[in-house]
């Protein structure tokens, strides 16, 4: 992935971070790009990572509390299950 | 016709003298165990999810400062204002998914049938009550913000309900906040409020809230008794 591409989808920046360093991104010194391509990145995986731990324990428990319920009750709680794990899906994004 | 007597309450009159919380009984709001046990996962996950994106981010400001171009400094020196910001964010949510929907899922479940018009509301007071505590909410988060969110192309549609509630409150909640705000409140408060109201009243969020709290109200619904 280009470095622009990188700034685009960082959540490390606003947008209007994103627009003035875009716009100037070209003008800065070859070890400038690579130490704010080397920052983005670490970012995006420490970001990306703590994000995944924290939906890998919420399915956990919810995976958990389906497979412990009765059979008559599993498909509603699943349903539920769902829901909450795509509601986190999309505050998380 | 007998007189009635004063203060009589009839069947299905709401009682006007009762805070609402009093009038839910305490049964009724009581988490299920299947709840308890995510919402104490989430609140807990949550913290630690939270606390390790703000170290990253100041991580990263503080070697965005070392750099050279104005841009990335500027950026650098926001990531320790942006720390706080998300940290005001990141407790709006958690506070959401793991606390306030605790306490109004039980009455919700039991009193009303269909839902969404409670999750609704329910959220409009979160959202109220969260933001008031992240001082106030000017709401300058324009629409033409959620316009380009959700009409973007690789993002799922939101209801009708999402946009209702995400633009209502806006009105609602953030005319008068606006106006005090401008009157009393720095710079930087407007900019701490002005991102709180993005990030939660933003249609995608408020989809996302409302499915979380659905699916936990229907985690005490699907248990039989």
């Amino acid at each position: 992935m280009s470095l622009k591409q990188k700034i685009k989808d960082t959540t490390l920046f606003t947008d209007e971070d994103k627009i003035a360093i875009l716009a100037a991104v070209d003008t800065y010194a070859s070890a400038d790009i690579k130490a704010l391509e080397g920052i983005i990145d670490e970012f995006d995986m420490v970001h990306s990572k703590a994000v995944s731990e924290y939906k890998k324990s919420v399915s956990e428990v919810l995976h958990d509390i389906v497979i412990k319920s009765s059979l008559a009750d599993q498909k509603k709680l699943q349903r539920a299950a769902s829901l909450v794990q795509s509601g986190l899906d999309e505050l998380l994004q | 016709m007998s007189e009635i007597p004063k203060g009589t309450q009839f069947v299905g009159q709401a009682d006007a003298r009762k805070l609402h919380t009093e009038r839910v009984k305490p049964a009724e709001t009581k988490l299920s165990p299947e709840q308890q046990k995510v919402a104490e996962v989430m609140q807990e996950s949550g913290e630690v999810l939270e606390k390790k994106v703000v170290d990253a981010r100041e991580e990263a400001g503080k070697k965005l400062q070392g750099l050279h171009g104005k841009e990335l400094v500027d950026a650098g020196k926001k990531q320790m204002v942006r720390g706080l910001l998300d940290t005001v964010k990141a407790q709006v949510k958690w506070a959401i998914g793991g606390g306030i929907i605790g306490a109004t899922l039980g009455a919700a479940g039991s009193r009303v049938s269909g839902g969404d018009m409670h999750d609704a509301a329910g959220l409009l007071g979160a959202t109220w009550a969260s933001g008031s505590a992240a001082i106030g909410g000017e709401v300058s988060a324009p629409l033409a913000y959620n316009k380009k969110v959700a009409g973007s192309q690789e993002l799922t549609k939101v209801g009708w309900s999402d946009w209702l509630i995400s633009v209502g409150s806006r009105f609602a909640i953030g005319t008068p906040i606006t106006l005090l705000t401008m009157r009393y409140l720095p710079l930087a408060a407007v900019q701490l409020e002005s991102h709180v109201f993005q990030a939660i009243l933003n249609p995608i969020t408020v989809r996302g809230l409302r499915n979380v709290m659905t699916g936990l109200r229907e985690l005490k619904k699907g248990v039989s008794k």
